[in-house]
């Protein structure tokens, strides 16, 4: 195994045991078993997937931005953040700038979470 | 929504959760609150050392860095109906700007469904903190049913 795959899987592990944390939380406040929500999207069949996104430098910032706006087709998003992210989030019907600590992970609710009247 | 985007005229800090806090009831009822009146928040405390964060902001960077060559050997095959691999996309005519972003996305979890084709080989010595560029390290649990 390589020195990725070793960090990768490291990092999996946390990943997991925070997302079911997060999923028995929501669930709590939906009035359901700890495990509902987690049972719920495959139990132990759940995926979990990294994705890295590299914006590649530009000379001229106002020609390229990094991703459209967007939101996220899956159940959580765990997003490690750094001092360059530009994370907006649309609040209230207008874009804001996110403020956020980069010590933080930043947990984003997909679609498939994203119900009305959670 | 792009012209509000566009104009975007505030700056507000995102929820934070420090998930420390022993009383279990209250973190919960903050991760409900934000998750209905956000959709967004961030949690600190989180127990997940900064140490293999830094590493993991490493490897990735250090991957991205290779020749475009090196990179392809892990590409997403043209034909393929899965997410998985790397890909550059440039898109173009967002209200006159551009869009590029490279990433690399692959399973991590359940083992069974995970493929190495798909991790990169690769990755040189490289210092994070050296680096102008941006990474983001997006940990997504996946829910697809059709893609």
């Amino acid at each position: 195994m390589d020195f990725n795959s070793e960090v990768n899987e490291e990092y999996a592990s946390h990943i997991k045991k925070l997302s079911e944390k997060i999923m028995e939380w929501l669930s709590e406040g939906l009035g359901l078993r700890h495990e509902a929500l987690k049972e719920g999207l495959g139990g132990e069949t759940i995926e979990y997937l990294m994705k890295i996104n590299y914006y590649p430098p530009c000379p001229d910032p106002e020609l390229v931005v990094g991703a459209p706006d967007h939101t996220d087709v899956n159940g959580i998003t765990l997003l490690v953040a750094n001092e360059a992210l530009g994370l907006q989030a649309f609040k209230d019907n207008q874009w804001i700038d996110a403020e956020y600590t980069t010590s933080g992970i930043i947990v984003i609710i997909g679609d498939q979470f994203l119900v009305r009247n959670l | 929504m792009e012209m509000e985007k566009n104009q975007h005229i505030s700056s507000l800090d995102i929820p934070v959760i420090d998930l420390s806090n022993p009383d279990e009831e209250l973190v919960a009822s903050a991760v409900v609150k934000a998750s209905q009146e956000w959709g967004i928040f961030q949690v600190v405390n989180h127990g997940i050392p900064t140490e293999l964060i830094l590493r993991l902001l490493q490897v990735g960077m250090e991957f991205f860095e290779l020749p475009e060559t090196e990179k392809e050997a892990v590409a997403k095959p043209e034909d393929s109906l899965d997410i998985e691999g790397y890909r550059t996309k440039y898109q173009k005519d967002l209200e006159g700007r551009n869009a590029w972003v490279d990433h690399l996305f692959h399973r991590i979890w359940p083992p069974s469904r995970v493929n190495h084709k798909f991790w990169p080989k690769n990755p040189p010595e490289y210092m994070y903190e050296t680096s102008p560029l941006i990474v983001n390290w997006f940990y997504v649990r996946i829910i697809y049913k059709t893609n």
